[in-house]
């Protein structure tokens, strides 16, 4: 294989985890965030002959990921709403019931992320994959200003999101 | 469930505990689709040069059969004409062949870049369809070219027909991509303005 095919292959294996979170923040269903790994591992792969080496390779890895998601809402919000998936469908992931209450947690922080501003999403989403304040204005293309003024945004947003999520929770185990 | 009064620092462990990924992708199908994405955007570009080489081919054959100087001229104008609207038009795509993965907002713009450069060609073609059609029949009657004629004669009415639908079909298709990319501009600019 070739150098170049050598690199891409090391890459994605050690930053698909990181891949598969970040999308989850763009997108719930299963199967259409597989076909943005897709995405994102083409995008990497037509893109890794000029990554200069100028910035880490998580910030170049994040930075593509979320163009990714950007331009999944943009095709979204274009086409408009999806018809809602058939609830017999089989699905990957586990029924709430089975959910063990760290999955459960996950689940919890990744709907209440999905519901943020496109701006402060991606500053949470990056600053929770522990990204500090320089990195993540790089990986954004915005300034370390911007970054703390979204990130305390989106403090604020997701501690009122998360409350709100919570009472629903209680009031319907009631 | 989470407690709202936790710090982001706090939840960073819950937000890794996303198990990784089931699937590897297949890396010979995303060369594949890299190289068949790239193929497809140097294939339009080729198309749209063979077209305009087929028309420079055709203003010379028809300039070579022109019965004035005038008439030559006027033929090889247009070929000429032609040629610069190629240019022009790569000229314009030049940001969108050369583009790569930036921040998300140059990503964006670029998007945007995409839906103007559509747009402005397809209003070229709006524009420059009937124009070219009006220039073509003045010419026609002023300059008459042999290679037109005999083609005419040839030809009859279904050359004229296939010109007709030719010209109808491509200014409906000009319209419905002014639409498309319009509405794709509009969405662009909102996620640019959510990212500002």
């Amino acid at each position: 294989m070739s150098d170049l095919g050598d690199r891409f292959e090391t890459l994605l294996a050690a930053h698909a985890p990181l891949i598969d979170r970040i999308l989850s923040a763009y997108e719930r269903r299963p199967a259409v965030r597989a076909e943005l790994r897709q995405e994102v591992a083409v995008a990497l792969w037509q893109a890794l002959p000029r990554f200069r080496g100028d910035s880490g390779l998580n910030t170049y890895v994040a930075r593509i990921a979320h163009n990714v998601g950007v331009s999944h809402v943009r095709r979204d919000a274009r086409e408009g709403p999806h018809a809602e998936l058939d609830e017999t469908l089989p699905s990957d992931a586990a029924a709430p019931e089975y959910e063990t209450s760290r999955e459960q947690q996950r689940r919890q922080l990744a709907d209440a992320i999905r519901t943020l501003p496109l701006g402060q999403k991606q500053v949470v989403v990056l600053h929770l994959e522990d990204f500090g304040h320089a990195q993540i204005a790089a990986t954004l293309g915005i300034g370390e200003g911007a970054v703390a003024v979204r990130l305390t945004r989106a403090r604020q947003a997701l501690a009122a999101i998360l409350t709100e999520s919570g009472r629903t929770t209680t009031e319907e185990q009631a | 469930m989470i407690d709202p009064s936790m710090d982001l620092d706090a939840l960073k462990s819950v937000w890794r505990d996303e198990p990784a990924l089931d699937d590897a992708a297949s890396l010979q199908a995303l060369r594949r689709e890299a190289q068949r994405q790239t193929r497809r955007l140097y294939a339009t570009v080729a198309v749209e040069c063979v077209g305009t080489a087929a028309a420079i081919g055709l203003f010379v054959w028809l300039a070579g059969g022109a019965a004035t100087t005038a008439g030559r001229i006027a033929y090889l104008a247009i070929g000429v004409l032609a040629l610069a609207v190629q240019g022009w038009m790569l000229w314009l795509r030049r940001k969108v062949l050369r583009a790569r993965a930036a921040a998300p907002h140059e990503y964006l713009e670029l998007q945007a870049q995409r839906s103007r450069v559509a747009m402005r060609l397809a209003w070229l073609a709006l524009i420059g369809g009937p124009v070219g059609v009006v220039i073509g029949l003045a010419l026609g009657r002023w300059a008459p070219s042999e290679g037109a004629a005999v083609a005419i004669d040839v030809g009859g009415r279904s050359v004229v027909a296939l010109l007709v639908l030719g010209l109808v079909a491509m200014l409906a298709y000009a319209a419905w991509v002014v639409r498309r990319e319009r509405r794709r501009l509009a969405a662009t600019e909102r996620a640019l303005g959510e990212l500002q």
